[in-house]
């Protein structure tokens, strides 16, 4: 089978992706001697297997959370329309990530009747980053004030646009679910361990805890995605041109657009339909010799802030969960959490 | 500070921790204003119902020795009722006596009885 360059270059466009992609999910596999290193644990060989048992653990739930979520993001993306797909895959991806991260932490089978728990108070606040609140919350107030703007800014009907926006507004619900998550990671069983088996077991779970805080800056960041492609869709004219000349503007969100022309007529007619946001169909006939299409035109600067806001949502959500995999490389912030 | 409960024993676990924090509030281990860690916490630690350490909990705040609020969590009340000295006195006899028959029971050297009962009171 001989394959010209055009072939060729489908198939490197479809390949590279998805290897991306099986790159990025198996990636980031952790290695419980570096993860003692960067905390600075006793390496004793009990604490490299729990270690090492509870790291990977975490890697393939997390791995198996975000696929399965990246399916089913996709999967209700395209449902609601094709560009939302990619918002939905990441919303599904990261909030798999959290779900499968928080799945991985489990408390250990009580080994006898006589049992021990210290009355320290485990925190969440110890072991996620310094900034978490002030960045989890920010996000959330960027994605609510910046889809509420495009909603008010918005021409057309407000139902069609709050629909729109709804998705957006909806990826907020994920700090709630991300704070029960690390919560609960946090406040799972010790079981009977000594004291350098408790900062071992501290370090593992402020690792969880700082995945699931990415993974929930991603969510808010695939809003903002969400929020700008929202934007971009209600603050867009279609305009319809004849030749290089733009004969008229269709009002903004309109739907079912379609462009029909009776070529035996002389010159040709061509019917131009379209459903207006509040549902109303409306047509419109127009005779040219020259070809009839539809066009695209902003009908403001929020069309450009649309955009690049969408672009900065899927950059900084990538990054977020690049961030959340790699979660286990960084040191735990609060080390001294054992002693207390 | 360590909490114990054996789940085999006739005393209730709920009791068995409202019986310890008690103790621990009483005797000034537990200052006022500290926190006590959340319910599910406990609970998940002592592989325990969280009903349970509700209940202690529940009860401890009956007699004044904590204070639960919503966003704070469970403290130790601003002025938990004192436990006389006296009961203290006689809660440690009684401790060191089931201690030393115990040491004797096992035939064990009573110097090294006494050197592991002071390396885990230094811990």
């Amino acid at each position: 089978m001989n394959l010209g360059a055009p072939e060729l270059l489908i198939l490197a466009t479809t390949l590279i992706p998805l290897v991306l992609v099986a790159i990025a999910l198996t990636g980031n596999r952790p290695r419980a001697d570096r993860f003692c290193r960067i905390n600075a644990l006793p390496e004793r060989p009990a604490d490299v297997a729990v270690v090492h048992a509870v790291l990977r653990r975490t890697w393939v739930s997390r791995v198996a959370g975000g696929a399965t979520g990246l399916t089913l993001g996709v999967v209700s993306g395209i449902k609601i329309g094709g560009a939302f797909a990619i918002g939905g895959a990441g919303v599904g991806l990261l909030v798999g990530t959290m779900l499968g991260i928080a799945v991985a932490t489990r408390t250990p089978r009580a080994a006898s009747d006589l049992r021990h728990a210290s009355l320290a108070v485990r925190n969440p606040s110890d072991y996620r980053p310094r900034s978490a609140i002030r960045v989890t919350v920010g996000l959330a107030v960027i994605v609510i004030g910046y889809a509420t703007f495009a909603i008010l800014t918005a021409p057309g009907s407000l139902g069609v646009t709050v629909v729109i926006f709804g998705l957006a507004f909806a990826t907020v619900l994920a700090v709630p679910l991300g704070g029960y998550l690390q919560r609960r990671t946090v406040e799972v069983g010790r079981g009977e361990i000594d004291d350098p088996g408790i900062r071992v077991d501290d370090a593992l779970r402020a690792a969880s805890v700082r995945g699931i805080h990415y993974a929930t800056v991603g969510v808010l960041l695939c809003g903002l995605l969400l929020a700008g492609y929202g934007t971009a869709l209600t603050q867009g004219v279609t305009t319809v041109r004849v030749g290089d000349r733009t004969v008229a503007h269709l009002p903004p969100a309109s739907e079912h657009t379609t462009i029909t022309p009776n070529l035996s007529a002389d010159p040709t007619v061509w019917y131009i339909a379209w459903t207006e946001p509040g549902g109303v169909t409306k047509s419109r006939r127009i005779a040219s010799t020259e070809t009839v299409a539809f066009g695209t035109l902003a009908a403001g600067p929020l069309l450009a802030i649309g955009f690049w806001t969408s672009v900065v949502g899927l950059i900084g959500a990538l990054v977020a969960w690049s961030m959340s995999a790699k979660a286990w490389k960084h040191p735990q912030r609060v080390p001294e959490l054992a002693a207390a | 500070m360590i909490l114990s409960v054996d789940a085999a024993a006739a005393t209730p676990p709920y009791e068995q921790i409202r019986a310890q924090i008690s103790r621990m509030v009483g005797g000034g281990v537990l200052v006022p204003g500290a926190r006590l860690p959340t319910i599910q916490q406990l609970a998940n630690d002592l592989a325990l119902a969280p009903g349970t350490v509700a209940r202690a909990y529940k009860e401890l705040e009956r007699d004044g020795v904590v204070v639960s609020r919503r966003r704070a969590g469970t403290t130790v009340a601003a002025a938990p009722p004192k436990v006389p000295a006296r009961e203290i006195r006689e809660e440690l006899d009684a401790a060191v006596e089931r201690f030393a028959l115990e040491v004797r029971q096992l035939g064990a050297d009573p110097d090294d009885a006494l050197g592991r009962v002071r390396r885990l009171l230094e811990a």
